[in-house]
C-alpha cells in the first residue's frame, strides 16, 4: 500500500467543510489477548497485547421515506509488539442500506452490508482483499432494551492460500442502556468456515508425523500451510475448517455526544473439524471519538 | 380533583409582592422536592372565548441532533416552524391524535411550517435519530407558560373564572382545577409526581463484535 494514500486521506478529512458533511470518527483500543497465536496446545501457545488505531469517514443519507444509507471508508491500523509480523493495515470503503418498517424508535429495521478492504500485514502471504457482507435485523423492545439478529460472511483473498479463509456468522446481541452514561452489550453467535490457526515447528511436525492420532495427521497433510513464523522462529500458520461459538460483553461510558470509552470481553471456542479446539479470550479498553 | 388537591399546596411566600393584575407565579417541584422545568400551565376561560392565536411562528429546531426547546407550548391553529440547522439529515414526524404529520428527507437549511389545529400532546421524534424526542403542547388559549430551570412559571391573564391545566412530559396525567384569577394572586407550588426520565440515550459508535 502507498503509504502517501492515508496521508492524504487523514487530510483530506481535516478539512472542516468536509467533516461538516462527513463526520470523522477516531478510536483507539489496546487488548491483552489469551492464546494471541490460537494455538491448540497449551503449553507452547502465545499471549500478547494488541494496540489498534481505527479512522473512519462516514456519509449518511436518508434516500427514501424509509431508506437509509450509511457509506464509509475505514483506515484501520493493528500492531502486536511481541509479534511484529500480524501487524497489519487494511484501507477500505464499505455501504449499509437500511430499511426501518415504521415510524419511532420501536419501528424494526432491517439492513444489508457489505465491505472491501486491502490488508497489508507483516506476513507477505496474509495481504490481499477482504470482502464482508451481512443482513441484520434489529428491534428495540424497551427504551433502554435493544435486540439484533445478524447473519455474516467474510472471505479474504490473501496472497498465500494458507490465508484464504471463507466464514460465514450467526449473532444476537443485546444491548441495555442502564443509565444516560452507561450501557451494556452483550452477544452470543455461532461461526463456521475458515480459520488460520499457529503451531510452533516441533508441536506441526509432531502432528505431521501422527503424534496427534491419524485423524489429524490425514487432515493436517492435506490443509494448506506454511512456515510463517507468525509467532516465533519456526512457527507455522495453517488453515483449519472450523465452527466457533462466540461471545462478548461490553460496557460502555458515554462521556459526551461524541466520546466514550468501552470496556470489552471477547471469547471464542474453537473446534476443527477433526476435533481440535483453539480457546481464545481479549479484554480490551478503547477510547472512541467523533468529529 | 382529590389527587390535585393533596398535590396543591398554596404557599403564600410573597403575597402582594408587586403582582401585576391578573398576573400569577407557579412553582413546581417534584416529590424529591427539586424544581421542575419545561411544566406547562395554561389557563382555558369558562366564561368566555380564548382569543384568537398570535400570528407569531414559534421555532422548534434542529440542531446538534436534537430538537430545541425539548417543550413548546402554542395556542391553537398556531404555525409552528421546524428549522434543520444541524449538518445532517433528520425525519421529523408525529403520530400525535392532535397532529400526524412527516417531515422526511429533511435536509440541513430547511425550515418547514406546519399548522396545529386541534388541542393536545403532540410528541415529535426523529426516525432517523431515536433518541431526538421534544413535545408540543397545543392548548385553546393565548393564557399559557412553561416554567423554566428554577421551576417558576409566570401566568398573566385577565381575571376571571378558568380551569386551570398542568402539564409535564413526565406527568402520569395533567392536572385540572377550576379557578377564579383575581387581579392579585398568591404564588402557587405545586408539587408534581414525576415517573422516571425514560428518553432514549443517544448512542455512541457501536463496535462490531467480529471474530477473525
Amino acid at each position: 500500500m502507498r503509504p502517501g494514500f492515508p496521508l492524504f486521506l487523514c487530510a483530506a478529512l481535516a478539512a472542516p467543510g468536509l467533516r461538516a458533511a462527513i463526520p470523522v470518527g477516531l478510536s483507539a483500543s489496546a487488548s491483552w489477548v489469551d492464546n494471541i497465536s490460537r494455538t491448540s496446545d497449551a503449553a507452547t501457545s502465545r499471549d500478547g497485547a494488541r494496540y489498534e488505531a481505527t479512522l473512519t469517514a462516514d456519509l449518511n443519507r436518508q434516500f427514501a421515506r424509509d431508506w437509509f444509507l450509511n457509506a464509509g471508508l475505514d483506515l484501520r491500523s493493528g500492531t502486536v509488539p511481541d509479534f511484529d509480523r500480524n501487524n497489519a493495515l487494511e484501507l477500505g470503503p464499505r455501504a449499509r442500506v437500511r430499511r426501518k418498517f415504521g415510524l419511532g424508535p420501536f419501528a424494526p429495521s432491517a439492513s444489508a452490508a457489505a465491505g472491501l478492504a486491502y490488508r497489508a500485514t507483516g506476513l507477505a502471504g496474509d495481504d490481499g482483499w477482504l470482502a464482508t457482507a451481512e443482513l441484520r435485523a434489529a428491534k428495540r423492545l424497551t427504551e433502554t432494551l435493544r435486540l439484533a439478529l445478524s447473519g455474516g460472511w467474510l472471505e479474504q483473498y490473501a496472497g498465500h492460500s494458507t490465508f484464504d479463509i471463507r466464514q460465514q456468522t450467526a449473532r444476537i446481541e443485546l444491548g441495555w442502556d442502564v443509565s444516560e452514561r452507561w450501557s451494556l452489550t452483550v452477544s452470543h453467535g455461532r461461526l463456521w468456515g475458515d480459520l488460520v490457526a499457529n503451531a510452533s515447528g516441533p508441536v506441526y511436525a509432531s502432528a505431521l508425523a501422527g503424534g496427534l492420532g491419524p485423524a489429524v495427521q490425514d487432515y493436517y497433510n492435506r490443509i494448506a500451510f506454511e512456515t510463517s513464523h507468525a509467532y516465533g522462529p519456526g512457527w507455522v500458520s495453517y488453515r483449519v475448517h472450523a465452527r466457533a461459538d462466540v461471545w462478548s460483553a461490553s460496557l460502555n461510558r458515554a462521556f459526551w455526544d461524541r466520546a466514550s470509552a468501552e470496556l470489552r470481553v471477547d471469547g471464542a471456542a474453537v473446534r476443527s473439524q477433526v476435533g481440535v479446539r483453539y480457546e481464545t479470550d481479549s479484554y480490551s479498553l478503547s477510547l472512541a471519538l467523533r468529529f | 380533583m382529590s389527587r390535585l388537591a393533596a398535590l396543591l399546596s398554596a404557599c403564600l411566600l410573597a403575597a402582594g409582592l408587586g403582582a401585576a393584575p391578573g398576573a400569577w407565579e407557579l412553582r413546581f417541584i417534584d416529590q424529591q422536592g427539586e424544581p421542575v422545568p419545561d411544566a406547562v400551565a395554561s389557563l382555558v376561560p369558562l366564561d368566555a372565548a380564548a382569543p384568537p392565536a398570535a400570528t407569531d411562528r414559534p421555532e422548534i429546531m434542529q440542531e446538534g441532533q436534537q430538537f430545541a426547546p425539548y417543550v413548546t407550548v402554542v395556542q391553537t391553529g398556531s404555525i409552528v416552524v421546524f428549522p434543520n440547522r444541524d449538518t445532517v439529515q433528520h425525519h421529523v414526524y408525529s403520530v400525535s391524535k392532535a397532529r400526524r404529520f412527516e417531515l422526511p428527507l429533511y435536509m440541513p437549511g430547511k425550515a418547514e411550517a406546519v399548522t396545529f389545529g386541534e388541542p393536545g400532546v403532540v410528541v415529535l421524534g426523529c426516525n432517523i435519530h431515536d433518541w431526538m424526542a421534544a413535545y408540543l403542547v397545543v392548548v385553546p388559549t393565548p393564557w399559557f407558560a412553561k416554567s423554566g430551570a428554577s421551576g417558576t412559571a409566570a401566568l398573566a391573564a385577565p381575571a376571571g373564572r378558568y380551569r386551570l391545566e398542568i402539564w409535564h412530559p413526565r406527568l402520569g396525567k395533567p392536572l385540572a382545577r377550576d379557578i377564579t384569577l383575581a387581579d392579585r394572586n398568591a404564588p402557587l407550588g405545586y408539587t408534581l409526581t414525576l415517573k422516571p426520565d425514560r428518553r432514549i440515550r443517544r448512542p455512541t459508535d457501536p463496535k462490531s463484535g467480529g471474530y477473525k
